[in-house]
């Protein structure tokens, strides 16, 4: 069939003949998705422009190939964003990673030298200091001890040194949630979210905010996206400034610095947000919030 | 057709292995979930690849249903057939039990108005354009990705819509692995595969192999399969990769006893399918591929008489499918596009056996051209698509389809979509294709804390639609109008346990007199239980029920579910080095579900095994 052997020959031939066209490139940008969730922060990693990179986007293969994209390209390290993407750089272990917008970050163990990046974990004491202006004594906060439980024990020393009674109340999966929060009711004065995938998804987020309305607690969490479901206060990390911050650390290894020289940092900045509607329903004064320092306010 | 081959040994020597061996190392397929997404207020969805190119389930206009492995192999299912039974809107007639003649109903169409893919490679035959759903062994399958409704913009002949399956690939992280599994059933029904993967270098490759056996669960009625597939993919430089995969099943199958008419019937078919094909990235955001396919198939079918053993016919059918095709696929920013051409060359050879006269000798080059694409903007996307079809046998066929999603919430999403498509018809005929024009609403919601809910209504306007004038004793061509409701429900786990159901409703009327298309079922039901320990016990649970609405003539009895069920027990928990013990229950309850007498579902029977990975 002289169209099927053409075929064939094509095929053959473009196997043998198509050069190897991808240009050398620095920084491997390997990114979970396409979401836009990620799209400040790569924006701001890849400020200024001044390593040369190349962009995979895991959800556009069924299976990407990495170990092979890293033998054959041979770049200077992955910046890795988001948890698929980190779960996959992960596997190379000869060159450096940045890791990037990844809540999983946290839990890599510290015998993978060759990680680093910017933890999406604010740290605890700038909540305590917000409980304290609003004058909490009783938060509670659910949580995964697989998932957040190393957060926890720092905010739990945290919580001890600031005079507030953290109450902890572990779930194993968002189904979880409604009933554990059923079972608190009397309990506390505030309820703390933070990012911790068995705590809160997609699915769950809006029973923090039907207990709070049931309960007349406020909600304190970490996404200003929780704002309009509800939440009373919001400390956000900037995303735009973590990739700026995973930038430098792009850089800096770019320029030689070992990575053992560049450890995980938490965001540099953060925001501080109100939801005046709430506040003033609970009954909560916003300007000891708006006093606090060290924050970008909203 | 004498079986040649007996199972029983092979598989009580696995299983002896099996058991002596002890424990195997288990590789588990960890799937990292996007938690950053899920606490930031996004979501990250399933992908399907039903039109031509990777797409996320949200910003999908069609009628999509996904089936994975990890299901698939909770169902213990032997064939492509087994998998498929449990899909709501999808109605099977599976005569005889796994490995048997399966005709298929989605949405008011048939069997021929399907196409079915084995990794883009149509399985329909020429000579009825009939997908033998049997015929595909399920240790095969990784996935299997259902569009329910015409989908001919991006595939050709798929006017009832398209089931496309994907099959398993080396491992890309282990030098070897591989699974065994190994079952035995009433009747005779053994199951033995093996399977063995892994990437060396530059080279991956997938091998398995499996034979199937059943004494059939009606008089004269036995399947055996056996079956062998590879898959080899090379990296090429440049990012390129090069796949290659052979698929080779034969069968041998007693379909038919029935007294009445002193008639029975039994057939034996053999394929062989290989394929070869390139892709290669052209930057970051163009990637090309290329591919060729040919696959040979020999089918013999013998009719004869019950009382004197005597053959009345024998049709012997060569098929050889000769083509390839080529696609450019583009990713943009919000927008991913495909332009791409298909070609195949066909040829029937249709042989009277007994009276050694040729019946059919045809040959035709058939042709299609496609651009598909989707564009993402905010909370909705926007699809549309066009083919150019030149069959050869039935004329020339222009689809095109134009589709939307709009993301209402986080958690819900609203689709439409309305597309032109055609079926062709069986190749011996020397008629024009059949046609629809489908338009589809629905909606897929897990807004309600606990449910997952998805509805769809659909109107399939049909014409040309072949059917048998049992008055005049000829075929015509009709016009039908099928409409209907699809819903499916879901719960979250409570206590480990899930209940799921299903209901589908079908009015298929002929336009000529507004009277009811026979044959084709008008209320689907389904009902599931899933527990799952997370450890040590799985359990399915699945009843059906099917009002077929079935001609008075056929004797058909539909009454009430058929229930089947399926535990998988791990003493040793799961993990790595722990076998897989499973049981199956088949119509627990021994219920008749079958539109004609000839053709009776198998009653109740029962099946159990062991499978390991390593």
């Amino acid at each position: 069939m002289p169209i099927l052997r053409g075929l064939i020959l094509l095929i053959v031939a473009l196997a043998c003949a198509l050069p190897a066209v991808a240009d050398a490139y620095q920084v491997l940008l390997l990114i979970s998705s396409r979401d836009k969730v990620y799209q400040e922060a790569v924006s701001g990693l890849r400020q200024g422009r001044d390593f040369s990179d190349r962009v995979i986007f895991l959800s556009d293969y069924a299976e990407a190939d990495l170990a092979r994209t890293i033998r054959e390209d041979r770049p200077h390290l992955i910046a890795a964003v988001g948890d698929r993407a980190l779960a996959a750089a992960r596997k190379v272990r000869q060159i450096p990673v940045v890791s990037l917008m990844a809540v999983s970050f946290h839990r890599i163990p510290g015998s993978t030298p060759n990680i680093t990046g910017v933890d999406l974990f604010i740290r605890p004491e700038h909540y305590m200091n917000l409980f304290a202006a609003m004058k909490l004594s009783r938060v509670g906060v659910l949580y995964d001890p697989e998932k957040s439980g190393y957060y926890l024990k720092k905010a739990l020393q945290q919580a001890s040194k600031s005079g507030i009674e953290l109450l902890p109340k572990v779930v194993k999966s968002s189904e979880e949630v409604v009933g554990q929060l059923a079972k608190s009711r009397g309990e506390m004065d505030a309820i703390w979210m933070i990012p911790d995938a068995s705590a809160v998804s997609h699915q769950s987020a809006e029973a923090y905010f039907l207990f709070s309305m049931r309960q007349q607690v406020p909600v304190i969490s970490f996404s200003s996206s929780h704002l309009r479901l509800g939440a009373a206060v919001v400390i956000e990390a900037d995303q735009e400034e973590m990739g700026r911050q995973a930038g430098e650390m792009v850089r800096a290894i770019l320029q030689g610095t070992p990575v053992s020289e560049l450890p995980p940092t938490t965001p540099r900045k953060i925001m501080l947000k109100v939801n005046q509607r709430v506040l003033n329903h609970l009954g909560i004064p916003a300007a000891a919030i708006m006093r606090l320092p060290n924050f970008s306010k909203e | 057709m004498k079986r040649n081959i007996h199972a029983p040994e092979i598989i009580v020597t696995l299983l002896l292995m099996l058991i002596s061996i002890g424990v195997f190392p288990y590789s588990a397929l960890c799937e990292v979930q996007e938690e950053t997404l899920s606490v930031l207020g996004s979501r990250e969805t399933e992908t399907t690849a039903t039109g031509r190119f990777s797409r996320l389930i949200s910003r999908t206009a069609e009628n999509v249903t996904i089936i994975t492995a990890t299901e698939i192999e909770a169902l213990n299912a032997h064939t492509l057939a087994d998998v498929l039974a449990t899909v709501p809107g999808i109605l099977l007639e599976t005569q005889t039990g796994s490995a048997s003649l399966a005709y298929l109903h989605l949405q008011g169409s048939n069997s021929g108005h399907v196409l079915v893919l084995l990794d883009g490679i149509p399985i329909n035959n020429l000579a009825d354009n009939f997908p033998d759903l049997g015929f595909v062994p399920a240790y095969i399958i990784e996935r299997v990705e259902v569009v329910k409704g015409a989908a001919s913009s991006s595939w050709g002949q798929a006017l009832g819509g398209v089931i496309n399956v994907i099959t398993k690939s080396p491992d890309a992280e282990r030098t070897a692995s591989g699974a065994l599994s190994a079952s035995h059933g009433m009747r005779g029904t053994d199951d033995a595969h093996a399977e063995i993967s892994g990437t060396s270098g530059h080279l991956g490759y997938h091998l398995a192999g499996g034979y199937f056996s059943s004494g059939g669960f009606q008089p004269n009625t036995y399947a055996s399969l056996g079956s062998a597939y590879g898959k080899l993919v090379y990296d090429l430089p440049g990012q390129a990769r090069g796949i290659f995969s052979l698929h080779y099943t034969e069968a041998n199958r007693g379909e038919l006893s029935f007294v009445p008419l002193d008639v029975e019937g039994k057939d034996s078919l053999r394929r062989l399918t290989l394929a070869l094909s390139l892709n290669k990235p052209l930057g970051d955001q163009v990637e090309l591929e290329i591919s060729a396919r040919n696959s040979n198939s020999k089918v013999q079918i013998d009719a004869g008489l019950i009382s004197s053993h005597s053959l009345l016919q024998t049709i012997k059918d060569a098929e050889s499918v000769r083509g390839g095709s080529a696609k450019l696929l583009w990713h943009g920013s919000g927008n991913v596009m495909v332009l791409g051409a298909d070609y195949d060359h066909v040829r029937l050879n249709q042989n009277d056996a007994l009276n050694h006269v040729d019946i059919l000798n045809r040959e035709a080059d058939r042709w299609g051209f496609y651009l598909n694409d989707t564009y993402t903007f905010g909370r909705f996307s926007l699809s549309a698509g066009a083919r150019y079809d030149i069959t050869g046998t039935s004329g020339d066929q222009i689809s095109p389809s134009v589709g939307m999603t709009w993301q209402l919430t986080e958690n819900t999403t609203v689709r439409g979509y309305t597309a032109k498509g055609y079926s062709l018809p069986s190749f011996n005929l020397q008629r024009g294709a059949e046609k629809v024009w489908t338009t589809q609403i629905g909606v897929e919601s897990s807004d309600i804390p606990y449910l997952w809910l998805k509805g769809t209504l659909f109107r399939n306007d049909t014409w040309d639609i072949t059917d048998f004038d049992s008055q005049s004793g000829q075929y015509v061509l009709e016009r039908q109008i099928k409409k209907g409701v699809e819903t499916e429900a879901r719960t979250t786990p409570f206590f480990n346990t899930s209940l799921s159901m299903g209901y589908t409703f079908v009015d298929a009327r002929r336009s000529a007199d507004d009277s009811i298309v026979k044959d084709l079922p008008r209320h689907t039901a389904m009902l599931g239980l899933r527990y799952d320990d997370g450890a040590w016990l799985r359990l399915l649970v699945n009843g059906r029920h099917i009002d077929m609405q079935a001609a008075s003539f056929h004797n058909g009895s539909y009454a009430g579910f058929v229930w089947d069920s399926h535990l998988t027990v791990t003493p040793l928990g799961r993990g790595e080095q722990r076998p897989e013990f499973f049981f199956s229950l088949h119509n627990a309850f021994d219920r008749p579900q079958y539109i004609d007498e000839a053709y009776k579902n198998p009653g109740r029977w029962v099946e159990g095994g062991v499978r390991c990975r390593f």
